[in-house]
């Protein structure tokens, strides 16, 4: 490749970064946290490349040699020289296809490892829930909580959490949420299952209907020990009401 | 008067016999990149419509750009930390440094390599550099090995990799290490000097040489641009080979390997050195791997920089074939031994 390819090509990379990082779709792939380091490290791409060119243009193209390929090696060239062109593949990517977030399709490769797999130290407790009524809960806390918390908390009062629609089995209704320790790569899911309370009658039909993916936020009350071994860990929550939200720009749980 | 067109033309008006080599009637990278790029635009409707019927092209889609753009702004530290160390810090400042003697001097150098990040490609080179200018082959040896694994930069990504694993920081630190400091022993005990053909190729292919009167500035720009377009290849491939490993292996394979702890350790050993990847990077791309226990993740992060394909062709190139068929499988025994042995101390102490 030569150099004011790759110099073009270092520009693109830059401004793709500076581009998933300003319109928050870096959310997608990666934690909020990471959004400051994108963006940096994408204006310092594309300055290195501004260099590259200035001194290039300063020099007349008369620098024809160290076409950004060679590794010091005899016989290597043709491996380096290859090399830069993979970085264009990020960048199509991104500009052409724009992946989306992990959603429901994502849920069912956990290879029966869970957020609640690894015991946690019997001497660790739970935080006492956020006051007032039907507190938001993040799904995560949610399920590790009606796994662990001997306390019982959980089952006395009513949560609203917020998460995607997934069916997994006909008829059966479950809410999930995707959890990354590092980046999309690294997704497991957490999933709660629903059920409509009693009381209401016939609210199962509407959130039986709702496609996979559909982002709800519901009001439900934890099933004292309906998370057991036998069921990997599934929480049942009976809902009292739902609506739609609108899906949130950062997708995932940390 | 007009004599742009080089001597024996006289009038300026043919010139194709006498042009100068500077123009280039074949196809170059400048007009394959902007065919590719023109190509792209127009294919894009079809493209995304591909993508949003094939949930598993989406899935390995995203996956792939997560690690590519979660491990990027640590390359690019790691360029810009690398450039920085090869403009002001010759070889020379290195090797007064470093004690002369046997042994303090691998343990000295292998310590060495916590303070200068380095691309697993600069390595070689700085080790050759580092030969040439009086250090001690087995201390040099350390260096090539614990330099690209246990900087900083590579220590902070994997801390980010692994949040709330400090003993895989912890681990990879140690492993590596000893992995360096072990062969660099190794090495002084029963390394013969005419194993090594760096004495007989001086300056052969020695492009981080820079032209006289480069500038640092010019010299930190330069090595981090080259740096960054190399490594970064790697990283794409790497980030290929861990969307593939997402979408294609079946679930079970990994369940499997979770309960066969010793073929975990060699797959991943293995996979460490297929994939070659940059050691600012690796941790993301085995961390995605979340179904697999931690153990033969840190075999993949303690043999990655130590050994593997990139790094035993350039060893093969720089230093010969005698030395690498001996070093390279030599190398890789050690780290993953060490790695183990590492990983079990660590979890006695923090027991």
């Amino acid at each position: 490749m030569r150099r004011e390819t790759a110099n073009v090509l270092l520009v693109l990379l830059g401004g793709a970064l500076m581009k998933i990082a300003v319109d928050g779709t870096a959310l997608r792939y990666v934690k909020p946290s990471m959004v400051s380091a994108l963006l940096i490290s994408g204006v310092a791409l594309v300055l290195l490349a501004a260099v590259a060119i200035y001194r290039d243009v300063r020099r007349g193209g008369a620098h024809g040699g160290a076409a950004g390929g060679h590794c010091g090696t005899p016989g290597h060239g043709a491996t380096m020289v290859r090399g830069p062109w993979l970085l264009l593949l990020p960048v199509l990517v991104i500009l052409l296809v724009g992946p989306p977030a992990l959603g429901a399709s994502s849920v069912g490769r956990s290879d029966g490892r869970s957020v609640v797999s690894t015991p946690r130290a019997s001497t660790q407790t739970f935080p006492t829930l956020p006051p007032g009524p039907a507190p938001q809960v993040r799904l995560v806390d949610f399920v590790q909580r009606a796994v662990w918390d001997s306390a019982g908390e959980l089952g006395l009062l009513e949560v609203t959490l917020t998460g995607f629609v997934v069916h997994r089995e006909p008829g059966a209704t479950e809410l999930a949420r995707l959890v990354i320790s590092c980046c999309a790569a690294d997704a497991l899911p957490v999933l709660v299952r629903l059920r409509p309370s009693p009381a209401a009658g016939s609210e199962d039909a509407p959130l039986a209907a709702l496609p996979d993916n559909s982002w709800i936020s519901v009001r439900a009350t934890f099933v004292d020990g309906s998370a057991t071994p036998a069921n990997g860990y599934l929480p049942t929550a009976i809902v009292s009401s739902w609506s739609p939200v609108a899906t949130p720009t950062d997708p995932y749980e940390s | 008067m007009d004599n742009r067109d080089g001597p024996g033309v006289g009038d300026g008006s043919i010139t194709g016999v006498s042009a100068p080599a500077r123009t280039r009637p074949r196809i170059g990278s400048l007009e394959l990149f902007c065919s590719v790029l023109v190509v792209a635009v127009v294919v894009r409707g079809p493209i995304a419509d591909l993508a949003a019927r094939s949930t598993q092209l989406q899935i390995a889609a995203t996956v792939f750009l997560a690690v590519c753009v979660q491990a990027l702004p640590f390359l690019v530290l790691g360029v810009a930390l690398s450039g920085a160390i090869a403009a002001y810090l010759p070889p020379s400042a290195l090797r007064r440094l470093l004690p002369r003697r046997g042994g303090a001097a691998v343990g000295v150098a292998g310590l060495a390599g916590a303070a200068l990040p380095g691309c697993e490609c600069a390595s070689v080179p700085v080790a050759r550099r580092l030969m040439w200018a009086g250090v001690p082959t087995s201390a040099a040896l350390a260096f090539l090995l614990s330099a690209p694994a246990i900087n900083p930069v590579v220590l902070v990504a994997t801390a980010v990799a692994f949040p709330g694993v400090p003993e895989m920081v912890l681990a990879r630190f140690g492993g590596s290490l000893v992995t360096a400091v072990v062969m660099g022993l190794l090495w002084s005990r029963f390394g013969r000097p005419e194993w090594l053909l760096h004495g007989l190729v001086p300056g052969a292919g020695d492009s981080d040489e820079q032209p006289p009167g480069a500038s640092r500035w010019e010299v930190f720009t330069e090595t981090a641009r080259h740096d960054l377009l190399q490594a970064g290849g790697f990283l794409v491939f790497g980030g290929v080979m861990t969307a593939a490993l997402h979408v294609l292996v079946p679930s079970g394979v990994y369940g499997h390997l979770a309960g066969h702890l010793l073929l975990a350790v060699a797959v991943m050993a293995v996979l460490a050195v297929v994939l070659s990847l940059c050691s600012e990077a690796d941790a993301f791309v085995v961390a995605s791997l979340s179904t697999v226990p931690l153990l033969p993740r840190l075999v993949f992060l303690v043999v990655g920089p130590a050994v593997d394909l990139k790094l035993v062709a350039m060893q093969a190139g720089t230093f010969g074939r005698a030395f690498a068929v001996r070093f390279a499988p030599l190398t890789l025994g050690v780290a993953v031994l060490s790695a183990c042995g590492v990983w079990a101390l660590v979890l006695v102490l923090t027991r």
